[in-house]
Formats: structure tokens, sequence, C-alpha cells
């Protein structure tokens, strides 16, 4: 593969991680980011589930397998998605504790939530500056 | 709700940032699309509504047009919407229309709203098309929300800074823009090149307010803690032209005292040079010294001296003309950035703006003295109460209220329309704060004779002769600044010439200044500005001039 092969692939990926960020990244940490310590009223918790499971295209981890393909394709397996793919699969785990609204669930899917925000952002932020 | 709280308009296709705000943001108000009062998250309504937010550019210009008091905006970037609903674009890429849906929705804001402060919802990393950064990157009233998008608490922050920042900003309230395209480009153009270092060229009709806009938009723009000081070159001696601008020091020349020029006296300010094209061969060559070096050399010394001025250059010539005809330097002119000239048109090009200018004008004219004493006068002998202001009325029924308020005939609003304007705003000014002045009078002769009724006395009729009158009228109306046009007959002797000219000047600008005698000694004299009202007034006597008080009695 040519320098400028490379480059190219690069820079599509880049584009391709910012809508990433913009449909996984930014909405499934919208509720969790600011009921942090507070405690999760049936409204908070309705919203978290919405952010989770019920995102412009299904759940958020089915929205994300949809946007992390053309990545991968362009320039493999990246740690970063793996990383976040794993997170996403244990806020699935935790699905049917969430929508029961028990506390704990409620908690730990929104601290898994902010870490997928905080994830992608940085896998984002690493492919404009430069293919990883 | 606290009714005087900042109305927020949230731009978004769906509801994930309503639902935020009205959950999370609870000390602001919202530009709903519904006519109901009282927050979304109380309303009965509020499930499944889809009013509480716009959801296009077009549902953007009907909140806009429901609320003309929104504070600030919040916008998303991608909107997925049909194509119908994304502003019309020449860009064949409906998935990068789509994404950067929020770059286009901005632009067609600014069309109508040029100041309004803009949240845009996304972060550095989303705006993934360099043109849509490049967008962003010149308009000044626009912020990205970057994490802080869904971040509640550091959203709401952001807002308080950015409406702080708002108060800060130069306030062009002064300056009144209108609505047509032109002065629309002009003041963003304005703004934007207020900031940088870079010379700017004013170029417009004489009248069309060159002066002002440097003065009440740049200079404050700018944000430079020294003071804005114009000087008009055309109005200046030629000989005397670079001793002004650079400077003297003792034994220059004859009489030379040590003297700042206006460059120095400008240090850390704004300096305007108001018809630059008039500037003599030697003072160019200086001038293009003094901009390329930083430093200008008073006359008589050697040693420059730094100097750090926001450089205003202000013509009605056609300086390319006069680059051309070599009687400007063609690299001075490069100098002043030509390419970023902005173009100030002239008032027969904007007459849609014509109605906000003069309501401007006269509020302006009456807000101080001597007019605004003659308005309390008048107020006072009809037995109103004191005026909150004054207002113009066009054609037809004046609305009640507590200002006085001068009635244009349907005819004489035509006329205005119709007018050429060739003194442009200036004329304007003249001939509102003169029609006003003069109706005034007429009215309060007609109190004081006892010819008024107490209950129309609110509404002061402008006869559509006077304005006939004025519009037909050469003089000073028309005149340029520093300008008068005068009758000239032939007189029995030199003296008797002199002293009819001097008449027609001392009654053009008694007129223009509306009688007081400090503005009319401010442009005729220099040195003590009371000992010369007090000249001025003894001459206009001398002269078996008295003052009018109204049309009546011209």
């Amino acid at each position: 593969m040519t320098d400028g092969t490379r480059s190219r692939r690069g820079d599509e990926a880049g584009r391709f991680a910012a809508l990433l960020l913009h449909d996984v990244g930014k909405y499934i940490a919208r509720t969790a980011r600011n009921v942090q310590g507070q405690e999760w009223t049936p409204e908070l918790s309705a919203m978290l589930c919405r952010d989770l499971f019920e995102m412009a295209g299904g759940r958020a981890s089915r929205v994300f397998e949809e946007r992390a393909k053309p990545i991968e394709m362009l320039i493999g397996a990246q740690p970063d998605l793996e990383q976040v793919r794993d997170l996403l699969s244990q806020i699935d785990s935790l699905e049917s504790a969430v929508r029961q609204g028990e506390p704990d669930a409620l908690g730990r899917a929104g601290q898994l939530a902010r870490e997928v925000e905080a994830a992608l952002r940085a896998f984002a932020r690493t492919l404009q500056e430069g293919t990883p | 709700m606290n009714p005087t709280a900042p109305l927020l308009l949230i731009v978004d296709d769906g509801d994930r940032y309503v639902e935020v705000a009205h959950r999370f943001l609870r000390g602001y108000r919202y530009a709903t699309r519904c006519q109901l009062a009282g927050p979304c998250w109380t309303c009965d309504e509020r499930p499944g509504c889809r009013l509480t937010h716009a959801h296009d550019f077009l549902e953007a210009d009907e909140a806009l047009r429901l609320h003309p008091d929104v504070d600030v905006v919040l916008l998303d970037l991608a909107f997925d919407l049909p194509e119908a609903r994304l502003v019309p674009s020449r860009e064949p890429d409906l998935e990068k229309r789509r994404h950067l849906q929020g770059i286009d929705i901005l632009a067609h804001l600014r069309r109508t709203h040029l100041d309004l402060p803009v949240v845009l919802m996304t972060s550095e990393e989303e705006l993934i098309y360099e043109e849509a950064a490049a967008a962003l990157a010149v308009d000044e009233y626009v912020t990205l929300a970057a994490a802080d998008a869904f971040d509640a608490r550091a959203l709401g922050l952001l807002v308080e800074r950015v409406l702080a920042r708002r108060s800060h900003v130069a306030d062009p309230g002064q300056y009144r823009w209108g609505n047509c395209v032109g002065m629309a480009r002009l003041r963003r153009d304005a703004v934007v090149l207020a900031r940088t270092s870079l010379p700017m060229l004013l170029v417009g009709e004489s009248g069309t307010g060159k002066s002002a806009l440097a003065e009440q938009v740049i200079h404050p723009a700018s944000r430079r803690k020294g003071i804005f000081l114009s000087v008009d070159l055309a109005a200046l001696p030629a000989t005397l032209v670079a001793a002004e601008l650079f400077g003297t020091s003792r034994g220059a020349f004859s009489g030379a005292m040590d003297r700042a020029g206006r460059f120095e006296r400008a240090h850390g300010g704004t300096l305007l040079l108001e018809e630059v094209g008039n500037l003599p061969m030697d003072a160019q060559r200086m001038l293009l010294l003094a901009m390329e070096s930083g430093r200008v050399t008073r006359l008589g010394e050697s040693t420059p001296r730094p100097v750090d001025v926001r450089l205003v250059a202000a013509t009605n010539a056609d300086l390319p003309a006069a680059v051309r005809a070599g009687t400007f330097r063609a690299d001075l002119y490069a100098r002043l950035n030509p390419a970023a000239r902005m173009l100030i048109p002239p008032l027969r090009e904007r007459t849609q703006d014509l109605a906000e200018l003069m309501s401007h004008l006269l509020a302006r004219a009456f807000s101080r003295a001597p007019h605004a004493t003659l308005l309390a006068e008048y107020t006072s002998a009809a037995g109103l109460p004191p005026a909150g202001g004054v207002a113009l009325s066009f054609g037809r029924a004046p609305h009640d209220g507590k200002d006085v308020t001068f009635a244009l005939s349907s005819a004489s609003w035509r006329a205005l329309r119709a007018h050429g304007w060739p003194g442009n705003v200036r004329e304007l000014d003249h001939l509102v704060t003169t029609v006003a002045v003069f109706a005034l009078a007429d009215a309060l002769a007609a109190v004081e004779a006892g010819r008024a009724a107490e209950a129309t006395a609110r509404v002061v009729p402008v006869p559509s002769k006077l304005v006939r009158d004025l519009l037909a009228a050469p003089g000073a109306a028309l005149a340029g600044p520093g300008r008068v046009t005068i009758d000239l007959h032939p007189a029995p002797t030199l003296h008797a010439l002199s002293r009819r000219i001097e008449s027609q000047v001392l009654r053009l600008t008694f007129d223009d200044s509306g009688g007081d005698f400090s503005a009319m000694a401010a442009r005729l004299l220099d040195g003590d500005a009371a000992a010369n009202a007090r000249r001025v007034r003894l001459r206009f006597n001398q002269l078996g001039m008295r003052v009018r008080r109204g049309p009546g009695r011209r």
C-alpha cells in the first residue's frame, strides 16, 4: 500500500470515526452525564433506556457495529473499538435490570455509557491527528 | 418561571437536546412554536408535542418570528431529514448536506440574524469537512459546545459565558444597519476585519456614514484601548497635511512647535483618514512608510517613533482611477487592503431602510439639547405629561402612547421614497431634523395661541409642503461635510459680496445645526468653544439675521 493510499484511507476512517462519535458517543451518555450521584427517577430511567437501547437505528451496540464496520474495513481492527464493543456488550447484559429500574444496574449502565463516550471521543481525535 | 430569564431556541431534528434542556436546564425560557403560556415541562400537552422546538430551518424561522427576542440558539450539526426539509443547496452529496445541515442552517439564520449567538452542539472532532470549520471561523457569534453538548451543567455555564460575552461585544446599537443585503454584508465584514491588524478601506458616497461606521462599529469591535481619532484630509490645506498627520518638532519650519501628529495621538487606538484620495504625494510616501514600518517621524526630526494604530481609510473617490492617473501611489493603494474594501451603499439603494433610519435620526435629534428643550417646552405648553420620546407615523393614524408623534402624510412619504438622496444619510438627518423642528415650532405657536386642542396635541402634523420644499431646496442639506452651496449674485462691492456670502453661510449652518450656536461655532471656528459661540451669535445679530421659529415665519 502506498503512502498516498494509506493517507486517503486514514482520512476516510477519520470521517467515519466522527460519524461514530456523533451517532453513538454523543447520544449514549446524554442522560448518564447529568445524573451522576443523583437518584434515578422513573423519568430519568426512561431517558437512559432510550439512550442505550432505543437510538435512531436501534440499540447503541447495533448502531456502533454499523458505524465501526467501515472503519475496520479501511484500517483494520482497532483495540479502541474492541474496548468500546466490550463496554456495549456489558450494557446490553444489563438491559433487563435497567428497564426494571434497579438502582445498581442504572448506575453501572450510566458509568459504562460515559466510558463509551470518552473512548469514542478519544478515538476520533486520534484518527484525525493521524492514522493509528 | 422568571420572565426575564434568557430565552433559548433549540434547533434539532430529534428531541434528545430538548429533553435534556427541559429536564436539567429549567432556569431558562424556551422559544417554542406554540402559543400556550408556561414552560413545556408543566404543560398537559407535552407528551408527543412537536412544537417544543424547531426541527428544521423553516421551523427555526417560525420560532424566531414568534420570539424575536431569542437570546441564544442551540443548534445541532447533523439533521437526518428528507431532502425537501434541508436548506436548499447546490451540494450534490445528500449525506454530506445532512451531516452539515447545522452549518447551512447557521448561514440561513445569518441572513436575518447577524449577531444572534449560536451554540453549535458539536465538537471539533465531529467537524469532518474543512468548509464547515472555515464557515465557523469567520462567525464571531458562534460557539462550539464541544463535549459540553449533553452536559447540562457545563452547557448552562457555556450559555452564560456566551451571554456575558455578548454584552461586551462592540455595541453597534448607535449605527443603523437596516435590512438591505449590502449592509448585512458590510456589518459582517466590518466586525470581522476590525479584529485583525489589517488596514481597512471604506468606500462610499459622501454622507453614507463612513465616519460613523469607523467610530461606532470598527473602533469598538477592534477592542483597542486607545482613542478614536479622525482627520478629514479634504479639509486640510495640502501644506499642513504631513504636519497634522505626523507631527512637528520645534524649528522644522517657521513657527513650528514640538507637537504630536494624529498618528501619535491615536497610539493604541484607531485613526480614520477621511477622503484619503486627497492626500498629497509627499504625505502619501510618508503614510506608506508609516504603515510599513509602524513608525512615524515628526517633521524636522530624524528619529522615528513607534506607533500602534488601527488605520481606517475612507474615500468617495475612485482610487483605482487615481492610481491610473498617477495622482495616488499604487503601492499605497495596495497597502490599504483594497481586496477587502467595504462598500457602503448609497441611501437611494436602500430605501427599504428609510423609515427605520428616519425614526432613529429623529429620536437621536430630540434626545439632546436644543431640540429636547423645544420638545419639553411644547409638552409643557400643551399640558401634556413629559414625552417618553418622539416617533414618526407614515400616512396612517399614529399609535397611542407616551411619545410625541410627527405625522407625515402619504404624499410626503411617497416623495421621500422617490427622492434621490444625493447627500445620503447626512441629507436625511438634516431633513428629518429640520422638518420636525419646524413642525414642532408651528405646533408650539398654535398651542400658545390657543388654537390647538389638548386631546390631539400628542400628534404633530408635518405639512406636506414643508417636506416638498425641503426636498427641492438646494442648500446645506444637500451639501457634503465641510461644504455649503450658496447662491452667488454680483454685488456692488467686494465688501457687500463677502457680507452676502457670510450671511448665507451663517443661515445655512444655523439651519443645519438646528439653531444651536455652539454647534455652529464648532463647524466654523477653531479655539475656545464658548467664546466662539458668543462670537457667532453676535455676528448673526450684526448681520441683521433673526432666529426663525417655524416655517410660517420664514
